[in-house]
């Protein structure tokens, strides 16, 4: 690293660099997703806002003197002493959410010099990120209101603004339900307050809403359409504006909380003043800081404003659940906001929420028990079968609820000069913020007598990717021999790849922390909320940023500065693109057995496709003891028997293709089945005969709905494992596990071995979920108690975890009050149950079983399409490996028969 | 002294006692193995050992285990001597990672092939 004095936080993101490019041809892009067809991922990372030192800049300028150290010194002291100067702007803007991000790109319309300063880490990082994703049509804003006026001028903007960012939008229209016929006279005078605002609606019968929406609750009686409303993606347009805006100049801090506001009036102009001592000089100052708004304003103006918090809740269903709803389904909307809604989202989840309280502390954003329930009941007199089971995901999101005026107040300060507000912007805040960036970039380019920019300078950059999920596979072929990158899908459950990771890492305004990676990939928003891909995740922040991967684990904020991380490399064989007799997906000990008993009963071309770089599954990471005993008559730890299946493999010939991700089954004769890798790119095998054997995954902390706040340190005991005995990370040192599975009482003795001390092991049922053996010589022998009967009630910390508090539970398993106790942690480890991974089963149109969440087999393991069988923990979750391979092994033998039988429909 | 046997699954509970004349008798077991885990359990409890060492030049750590169970007792030295030990790559399952661990007499091996 250069030697050269380091002036830390100091510097913004440029706006002017590019580390992801489009490249030109960039602007003839349109929303739809077609991107253009040579589009590149950037070259090299870029260095961090926070760790970077000034001269990083001037070397990538100046790379000719890279080597000529004393020039590059002198440079570094130039830009040091500008820097100890006060950075001077024509406009900053405070708050970096969805409204901030919005006057910044209006403000970079104009010639004036921008900066944004942000609290948080990243951008989205406050209401911006939690909220319904509702582009509100505008029927229920008391008429003649800002939320009124700006609601309706940013919904009709939002078709425009989200093609020109290419964030997904959809008008899927909103219905607002009544509930017999006190709520019917409701949803007239909503009418009414529509026809005021300009806004179209229709009230329509229980027919007409039966018709609409299959799902909805019998009891609703009429409904109020409004077909201009629409769903979005919040955060993703959010982190797009801020993409643009800095392609059009705009500057970034981020950890930048703005703690003192002067006006310098022999300057004209406002000095800001950060927590962390930076400081800047802007002639005009926009207050977009949400919840903290009031805050700001009451600094400089007399006219004090007060921000009540409003908690809402949410839960997050799973993608099973799309196409519930079509519509957003609201309720007849209340003084405390506009009820409860059961929503589709652009991400194809379906959100539930928000309950509404008012509660004390600003940064309060955990979830409750009262308040989840609260969500429910509401939810579902909307949606009486609303599926507990499918819950992903919980989360809380605070409103900005103005106390005095109760409305939006936007503009000038009337008692300090050239300080513009966007105060109390709750509800219908995200709607509204295209407008509101509109309008205030307006007013503050006129007061400073700026002129707008020549059409044909402003960028349309938006560092856009291509998202590898939405892609047509011919276009998806294509992007992965070029970019191989985009064909290692590193989180399953929402299919992103490595490509999209680096993207998102090297945009301009780009990802530092697992969250944000989160947020703009959708990278661990599936359904087992990052229990698979958090340790790929952090491996590639760590080589893209050079920090040891386990710095991303310490946080929700931006990891410290240290070392340089590793590198990855994946291979895939060459294979023949002849008909196969016997494909199968997996070459876990399911898969490996089926394939080699397929083999053995005499099918000649068996292949086996392995979403990991090697085989195994999930047995390499459980490195103890107690495998094999009836398979083998003796016993194995998880990696040796991993290995005599994939030297059985070997020696009967079998081609096992490792980092080749599934995405498909088409049914048939023969099947077809469509999977990516990075080297072989986009194939379709076509195959005689199939045997599903992915494997299960865990409950992740979502569908507990375990209340309390959401800080790192809360894993599931499967990632603990892979974490600690693959990738060499201790995850924590003062441990509680959830839980009394299997994994998690292996973890328990093996987090000890490691030096962690764990305090208990806690379980809600009354007797221990996983085998005795394991209670045995796993929590007995290194006396960690064993809790039955108890449950986590709350988890406490903001950034990582704290403690956590354990309730006895009753014989319904609620928590009893006043038996609370509390342990202080820095580690919750969940072992609560394993699901059988289905995602590509129910795709193929096999018949499921509801009670082993598996497809339903006969005693040949066949499933209910012809030639698809299954093997192994797709099917049920075992709790031996030897019988894995036992049954996954008549699944083969089966698979064999039917292929030798096959007879193709052409011949 | 009652204790459950961890030899399979089932966790049959044991019920083991020293007889007058000295002898160790177990009860409650449903299998030859069972028996010989109570005695052992209750002269000399033993365990297998399963754990990582550091591997030279690399961030993964190698999975390995002692060859037979070693006293319960002993654990901690165990650990302590593969927190000690770093290997050299190639290693194949079964290689001897430390000789004789802790003056228990039994080895410590690799349970995984790493090129």
């Amino acid at each position: 690293m250069a030697p050269c004095p380091t002036a830390r936080d100091a510097r913004p993101y440029r706006g002017g660099a590019a580390g992801v490019r489009a490249l030109p041809g960039d602007d003839s892009v349109t929303a739809t997703g077609r991107g253009p067809p040579m589009w590149r991922l950037g070259g090299t990372p870029r260095p961090t806002a926070r760790d970077a030192c000034p001269c990083r800049t001037t070397r990538d300028k100046f790379s000719i003197l890279n080597s000529q150290f004393s020039i590059r010194l002198l440079i570094c002291v130039v830009e040091e002493n500008i820097i100890q100067h006060m950075k001077k702007y024509d406009v900053i803007v405070v708050g970096a959410g969805v409204v901030g991000c919005a006057v910044a790109r209006s403000l970079t319309r104009y010639n004036l010099n921008v900066a944004v300063l942000e609290a948080g880490s990243d951008v989205a990082e406050g209401a911006s990120k939690a909220n319904s994703a509702i582009v509100h049509a505008g029927f229920d804003a008391k008429p003649g209101t800002n939320k009124a006026k700006f609601n309706v001028l940013g919904n009709r903007m939002f078709e425009d603004v989200c093609r020109e960012l290419r964030v997904p939008f959809r008008r899927n229209g909103s219905l607002v339900l009544a509930f017999g016929e006190e709520e019917e006279k409701a949803l007239a005078d909503l009418a009414a307050r529509a026809a005021t605002n300009g806004v179209p609606v229709e009230i329509i019968g229980q027919d007409d809403l039966r018709a609409r929406e299959p799902n909805v609750s019998p009891e609703a009686t009429a409904a109020l359409w409004a077909p201009t409303g629409g769903i979005c993606c919040p955060y993703e347009l959010t982190f797009r504006m801020a993409e643009n805006a800095a392609a059009n100049g705009a500057e970034f801090s981020f950890d930048a909380k703005v703690v003192g506001l002067r006006r310098k009036q022999a300057e004209g102009a406002w000095e800001v003043e950060c927590a962390d001592g930076r400081t800047f000089s802007a002639r005009a100052v926009v207050n977009c800081a949400g919840i903290h708004s009031d805050e700001l304003n009451n600094l400089v103006s007399a006219t004090k404003y007060s921000i009540q918090a409003r908690r809402g809740e949410y839960l997050m269903l799973d993608k099973d659940e799309d196409g519930t709803f079509s519509a957003t389904m609201f309720q007849v909307p209340s003084k405390m906001g506009k009820g409860i809604l059961v929503s589709p989202t652009v991400d194809g989840t379906v959100i539930v929420g928000p309950t509404a309280e008012d509660i004390p502390d600003k940064e309060d954003r955990a979830t409750t028990y009262a308040g989840l329930e609260k969500a429910v009941a509401g939810a579902r007199r909307t949606y009486p079968k609303l599926p507990l089971g499918k819950v992903i995901t919980e989360f809380s999101g605070l409103r900005a609820h103005e106390t005095t005026v109760g409305d939006f107040i936007l503009g000038e300060a009337p008692d300090a000069p050239l300080f513009f507000n966007a105060v109390g912007v709750e509800s219908p805040g995200l709607t509204s913020a295209p407008a509101i960036g509109e309008f205030l970039a307006g007013e503050v380019s006129a007061r400073l007598g700026a002129s707008r920019k020549n059409p044909s300078l402003i960028s349309k950059d938006v560092s856009w990717w291509p998202k590898t999920r939405e892609l047509p596979p011919d276009e998806l072929a294509d992007l992965v021999a070029r970019e191989p990158a985009f064909g290692r899908v590193v989180c399953r459950c929402e299919s992103v790849t490595e490509g999209e990771i680096r993207a998102a890492i090297r945009a301009r305004v780009g990802a530092r922390t697992l969250d944000g990676v989160k947020r703009r990939t959708r990278s661990g928003m599936g359904r087992c909320q990052g229990g698979f891909c958090t340790p790929r995740v952090i491996e590639i922040l760590g080589a893209e940023l050079g920090q040891p991967p386990e710095a991303f684990l310490l946080s929700r904020k931006t990891a410290p500065k240290g070392l340089m991380g590793g590198a990855r490399c994946g291979a895939a064989d060459a294979i023949a693109d002849e008909l196969i007799d016997v494909l199968v997906i997996g070459a876990g000990p399911a898969g490996l057995a089926a394939a080699c008993a397929a083999k053995e009963d005499g099918a000649e071309r068996v292949l086996v496709l392995e979403r990991d770089d090697a085989p195994g599954g999930i047995l390499q990471q459980c490195i103890h003891n107690g495998f094999g005993l009836h398979r083998f008559k003796e016993e194995l730890t998880g990696p040796e028997y991993a290995q005599r299946y994939v030297d059985m493999a070997k020696a009967l010939g079998i081609p096992v293709v490792c980092g080749t991700m599934v995405l498909g089954i088409e049914k048939g004769a023969p099947i077809r089945v469509t999977a990516m890798s990075p080297r072989g790119g986009l194939r379709i095998y076509q195959t005689k005969a199939l045997v599903l054997a992915m494997g299960c995954r865990e409950r992740p902390r979502g569908a507990l709905m375990t209340p309390g706040t959401r800080p790192a340190g809360v894993y599931t005991a499967g990632t603990v494992q892979r974490l600690v005995n693959m990738d060499g990370i201790m995850p924590g040192k003062r441990v509680v596990i959830l839980g009394s599975g299997d994994i998690g009482l292996i973890m328990a003795r093996r987090l000890t071995f490691s030096g962690a001390k764990v305090l208990a092991c806690i379980e809600i049922m009354k007797k221990s979920s996983g085998l005795m053996r394991n209670v045995v010589q796993c929590l007995n022998d290194y006396d960690i108690p064993l809790l039955l009967r108890h449950t986590v009630t709350d988890v406490e910390g903001v950034e990582h975890v704290t403690g956590v508090k354990v309730s006895e539970v009753d014989d319904d398993l609620k928590p009893i009050p006043g038996t609370e106790t509390h342990y202080d942690c820095d580690t919750l480890v969940l072992s609560c149950g394993l699901i059988p991974e289905n995602e590509l089963t129910r795709k193929a149109g096999v018949e499921m079983d509801p009670q082993t969440r598996g497809p339903k087999v006969d005693a040949a393991m066949a499933t209910s399409v012809p030639g698809i069988f299954a093997g192994g923990n797709v099917v049920r979750v075992y709790d031996l490996v030897d019988w894995v391979s036992r049954d996954s092994a008549i699944a083969g033998r089966s698979a064999a028969r039917y292929a030798r039988e096959f007879v193709s429909p052409g011949m | 002294m009652k204790m459950i046997c961890i030899n399979c699954p089932k966790g049959c509970e044991l019920d083991v006692e020293k007889t007058p004349d000295g002898e160790v008798r177990v009860t409650g077991h449903t299998c030859p193995r069972g028996e010989a885990y109570g005695k052992a359990e209750f002269v000399n409890p033993t365990r297998m050992v399963t754990g990582l060492v550091r591997v030279a030049g690399m961030r993964k750590p190698l999975p390995v285990k002692t060859r037979t169970a070693v006293p319960k007792a002993k654990i901690s030295e165990v650990l302590f001597a593969l927190s000690q030990t770093t290997v050299q790559l190639p290693v194949v399952i079964g290689d001897v990672v430390i000789p004789a661990v802790a003056g228990t007499g039994v080895d410590v091996v690799a349970t995984a092939n790493y090129a």
